[in-house]
């Protein structure tokens, strides 16, 4: 080990600064609180400067740090909020209270406004909003996925599946298009 | 393909995590099935949706605090490089001198008298520095590093962990990613971690003085493989972690209770600034670094648990 350390900071933040908008946003989706996620995001770049040595040059720098900001969100974040109520009941989601009927267009339009999206990805479990999230809105393959999560990609494939397919039902409930598909409330829905 | 294997690989295939020969028979399933065409484009849509969900930006004070944190960051390890540096610089000097001192005893020069009937030339007297009582103060602190030459510098090389090995085992151990096994059964972990890692030895036995085991899980330590295992002991935390010993070349070897009697703690217990304790050990060939916030006792009797263990 050298004992001169350098200053790296400089380097690093020619890597991390243009990944800071992504997994700022991305906290914003796992906490759901701008505070939290501004803790989160510091905590993660403190921490991947802080191991920036055991970065392999020339790997994927974004994916490295998505991987540090999930690690403390598992290990840390989630103990915060353990004893809050994160997910707003299914019964709630399911029976409608919830789709603002001001926001909504048509019924039989298959138009979703923002809001509306928002709010059926708020529904899912972290589990499944985390790697949909990965997948769809930054693109990682599903082999930096399963090394950001750190998990098998079987993992990662069906989760992407149960999410996609957990979000199908809740926007399909929101819209009311569709009343025999439409699950009564209470009614527990499989995935 | 059929539907049911359509609906399988849709995922994939909008991922574009397919193969182009699946690719192409899913398509041809799909031109021709009206369920499946329905299924692959409420699919597309969804994915569609989510791709074009508005993410928030990260504020402007953030970028900016988080910058100044990084940079003061990046200064603050230099400051400690250099400082590093300079005390390694001071301890090689003093050595030197030490060492010089003591081999080419000093000559030390006395001022003549002023008057009187000697002859006007300087008294010369060949001393050794440790004896000498009118010493320069330069062999005075040479004198004191006498005292640190030879075994006791190799001791202090040895129990001297690296700060950033330090560093990192103090991490796994206040936050340590999720165990991959969880039973307080050592038997149990031991068959788990034997056929993760190759490791045949036996998890540390704490239960007779009241550690319980909570589980384990692979993890690395300098950069290779080991088995990281976790302790309840009093409600206080005990890390194990067993790796290979011959990655650390001057690693403390105690194969035996005598050999560890013999020992001197200072050789293989580090404490940390924060109030932690951090032995690094090896015996019987595998490489053992105890953590833990609990007293001086827990460690003394974990270490006597590994030790006490024939394999």
């Amino acid at each position: 080990m050298s004992l001169w350390k350098k200053d790296r900071s400089k380097e690093f933040m020619a890597l991390a600064a243009p990944v800071m908008d992504a997994l700022y946003g991305t906290a914003m989706k796992l906490t759901r609180n701008e505070e939290t996620a501004r803790d989160l995001v510091q905590d993660s770049y403190l921490k991947a400067y802080k191991y920036f040595d055991t970065f392999e040059a020339g790997t994927n720098f974004k994916a490295w740090l998505f991987r540090i900001m999930t690690r403390l969100f598992y290990d840390e974040y989630n103990e915060r909020k353990r004893g809050q109520e994160i997910f707003t009941p299914l019964d709630d989601v399911l029976s409608g209270t919830l789709a603002d009927p001001d926001a909504r267009s048509n019924a039989g339009e298959r138009r979703l406004l923002a809001a509306e999206i928002q709010r059926a990805l708020d529904q899912l479990p972290e589990d499944f909003r985390l790697p949909l999230i990965l997948c769809d809105v930054h693109e990682f393959s599903y082999q930096e996925i399963a090394d950001i999560l750190e998990c098998p990609i079987g993992t990662v494939m069906s989760r992407l599946f149960r999410a996609r397919k957990r979000m199908k039902e809740i926007l399909l409930n929101m819209n009311g298009t569709d009343e025999a598909q439409t699950p009564h409330a209470g009614q527990i829905i499989p995935f | 393909m059929d539907c049911r294997e359509t609906e399988k690989l849709l995922t994939l295939y909008i991922d574009g995590e397919i193969s182009k020969a699946d690719a192409r028979e899913l398509e041809g399933h799909v031109k021709q099935c009206r369920r499946c065409t329905a299924l692959f484009e409420e699919a597309i849509e969804i994915k569609d949706l989510v791709r074009r969900i508005p993410m928030e930006k990260a504020p402007a004070d953030l970028r900016r605090q988080i910058e100044l944190q990084i940079a003061a960051s990046g200064r603050r390890s230099q400051a400690f490089g250099v400082l590093r540096w300079s005390a390694a610089a001071a301890v090689l000097a003093l050595a030197v001198y030490g060492g010089y001192a003591w081999f080419f005893p000093r000559t030390v020069v006395k001022p003549a008298p002023m008057a009187g009937p000697q002859p006007q030339m300087a008294a010369v007297e060949t001393t050794a520095p440790s004896m000498a009582s009118d010493v320069h103060p330069v062999s005075a602190v040479s004198n004191r590093m006498e005292k640190f030459s030879g075994s006791t510098l190799s001791r202090l090389r040895k129990r001297t962990l690296p700060p950033t090995v330090l560093e990192n085992l103090i991490v796994e151990h206040v936050r340590p990613l999720p165990p991959e096994i969880q039973t307080p059964d050592t038997d149990s972990v031991a068959r788990w971690y034997a056929s993760k890692s190759g490791f045949y030895a036996p998890p540390p036995q704490l239960a007779s003085w009241g550690g319980r085991m909570e589980g384990g899980r692979m993890s690395r330590f300098q950069d290779r493989e080991a088995v990281q295992l976790f302790y309840n002991v009093n409600g206080k935390r005990v890390t194990v972690f067993m790796f290979r010993a011959d990655m650390i070349e001057d690693i403390v070897k105690i194969d035996s209770i005598e050999q560890l009697e013999k020992t001197s703690e200072e050789e293989y217990v580090n404490a940390t600034p924060g109030g932690r304790m951090v032995a690094l050990f090896s015996h019987s060939g595998i490489g053992y670094s105890v953590i833990t916030d609990a007293d001086a006792d827990v460690m003394r009797q974990t270490v006597r648990a590994i030790v006490s263990q024939t394999f």
